[in-house]
């Protein structure tokens, strides 16, 4: 069964490298452009894994997280950003995120491989 | 993201923020003014000391219309620094005149009005030097003195040591280490101030500037991983490492531009101005994948300027990656040229938000970065300085207008004596 992704960015190529890549190797992927888009999403669908950038436009990755309070115990929340910041980091550690990723050293493959290495439970 | 605090280096910004903290000043003592002094007079009608009240409303009257004035030197002086710092001054000694005249009414050393002086002191630690602070505190030492024995001696009461020692050495002493605390905090909040935005300034820098640099990662690791169909898919990918490429270059060359005066032009060539035109707009476009939003109208004029393309490539580029940037996909961005007999005019129009009332005060600063509502804004915040900065250098010109249903920008470069020019319609 393939695995739901929603993917919060709001560059269109980093949209289309990642979410392309993921597609064709077996994930359903969901873009959403910014934090707003991404909050009504997950309430109508539960996802496997959120992939969020933290500089976005409207609701930002970090309010994001603050708002997405219900999440469902299956989804893993992964921050996907090239900031790292100690005290972003930290923030976004202490709002419940799975991982935090820095882009430059998780290219559409190499976050493939990390995504099919965590133990997702089925939707 | 404001990191405008970041620079205080400049004159113009000095200015600037010298000139927002006399507003605020004035604007602070119109309420001060207004509710001490005149809830003061009433409360005198009230009790019946009709005579204090009137003295409190001519006290408070003449304040008023003395803070009119600097309002309106403020605004008529604005941005000259030295005349900006002349007035806080002036503001200091008004504040310290009313404060003594109110002393003074409330008989001297019996005064509950000491704390007005508070005012002045902590209203000299905006222009940022310790030793203003200071004088200031001595002065209402003085001014306090002064009230005390202006009162004794204008109503003919014996001067006993005794009675007056305990307020003449206590409250100049209090000036003092109120003065002492103003300033420890002064020093404390601006080295955290700067400190904070110099760290969120380091931090966008890394992250704007990494950002290209990971997408051209992605983008080899997905051309490795895809296997194409065609050539022209290939091309697409190609066309994105350009487009990188241009981004990471554009922002190097803003932050060099920002750094320091614009040395003279090392290279001044013949532009092809419609063609450069052409040529900037459709690859900015290309980069942004917005090339069918493109509206050119170059009303088939043909003519060259002479100058620096590289320079002018920068300007064209920061104002249509804004234009781009800050509309929606799918909304018409408009560019076109015309000609009068000085100038040759660039117009650069977008169907996006607009700018906020905040945002149109701060869009000419350095690091000033409108948050897009409509998607990924890149940058520094540099791109309206510099393009500002490089056009007024040749002698032209670049004006905004924004509202609710776009923005609009307008570059006006003067014709040299050396283009040529004409239409071939």
């Amino acid at each position: 069964m393939s695995k739901h992704i929603l993917l919060i960015e709001d560059f269109p190529v980093i949209q289309h490298l990642y979410a392309d890549h993921l597609q064709r190797n077996g994930f359903e992927v969901d873009v959403a452009p910014d934090g707003k888009q991404a909050l009504e999403l997950v309430q109508t669908k539960t996802y496997d894994f959120i992939l969020v950038d933290l500089l976005l436009p409207n609701v930002n990755g970090i309010e994001f997280l603050e708002q997405f309070t219900n999440r469902p115990p299956t989804t893993k929340v992964i921050v996907l950003s090239d900031f790292n910041e100690p005290h972003t980091v930290e923030k976004a550690h202490n709002l419940g995120i799975a991982a935090y990723l820095i882009k430059a050293e998780n290219t559409p493959s190499e976050l493939l491989e990390k995504l099919n290495a965590m133990e997702a439970p089925a939707a | 993201m404001d990191l405008s605090k970041f620079s205080i280096t400049g004159e113009a910004e000095r200015a600037n923020t010298l000139w927002l903290q006399n507003e605020r000043l004035i604007r602070l003592r119109w309420m001060y003014f207004s509710t001490l002094i005149f809830i003061a007079a009433a409360a005198n009608y009230i009790a019946h000391y009709s005579v204090l009240g009137h003295r409190y409303l001519v006290i408070g009257a003449i304040g008023l219309a003395l803070n009119g004035l600097l309002y309106l030197s403020n605004k008529a002086f604005g941005r000259r620094r030295r005349v900006l710092s002349v007035l806080m001054v002036l503001q200091l000694v008004l504040d310290l005149g009313v404060a003594t005249a109110a002393t003074y009414l409330q008989h001297g050393e019996q005064a509950r009005t000491t704390a007005l002086y508070c005012l002045p002191i902590v209203s000299a630690a905006l222009i940022f030097e310790p030793a203003i602070v200071y004088a200031t505190a001595i002065s209402s030492g003085l001014g306090y003195v002064a009230a005390i024995i202006g009162y004794m001696s204008t109503h003919y009461l014996p001067f006993s040591l005794s009675q007056f020692l305990v307020p003449l050495v206590f409250y100049p002493t209090f000036f003092l280490i109120f003065a002492q605390l103003v300033v420890y905090l002064m020093r404390v909040t601006t080295e955290k101030t700067r400190d904070q935005a110099y760290e969120a300034f380091l931090a966008l820098l890394a992250h704007q500037l990494k950002h290209p640099a990971s997408t051209v990662n992605a983008i080899i690791d997905y051309m490795e991983h895809t296997p194409f169909k065609t050539v022209e898919e290939q091309k697409t990918y190609i066309t994105m490492l350009k487009a990188e490429n241009h981004n990471l270059l554009l922002q190097l060359n803003n932050l060099l531009t920002t750094a320091g005066d614009l040395p003279p032009a090392s290279k001044a060539s013949t532009i092809d101005l419609p063609k450069f035109l052409q040529q900037i707009t459709y690859q900015v476009a290309e980069d942004q994948l917005r090339v069918e939003d493109v509206k050119l109208h170059l009303h088939d004029l043909s003519f060259t300027i002479m100058g620096d393309s590289e320079r002018l490539r920068t300007v064209l580029a920061n104002v249509l990656n804004n234009a781009f940037q800050y509309s929606k996909a799918g909304s018409p961005v408009s560019i076109s040229l015309r000609v009068t007999t000085d100038h040759a005019i660039i117009t650069i129009d977008d169907k996006g938000s607009g700018m906020s009332r905040n945002a149109k005060h701060r869009m000419f600063q350095k690091y000033s970065i409108h948050q897009s509502t409509e998607g990924a804004v890149q940058g520094l915040g540099l791109g309206l300085f510099v393009s500002k900065k490089i056009v007024t250098a040749y002698g032209g010109s670049l004006h905004i207008v924004t509202d609710k249903a776009g923005t609009k920008v307008i570059i006006m470069l003067k014709r040299g004596n050396h283009e040529q020019a004409h239409t071939t319609d």
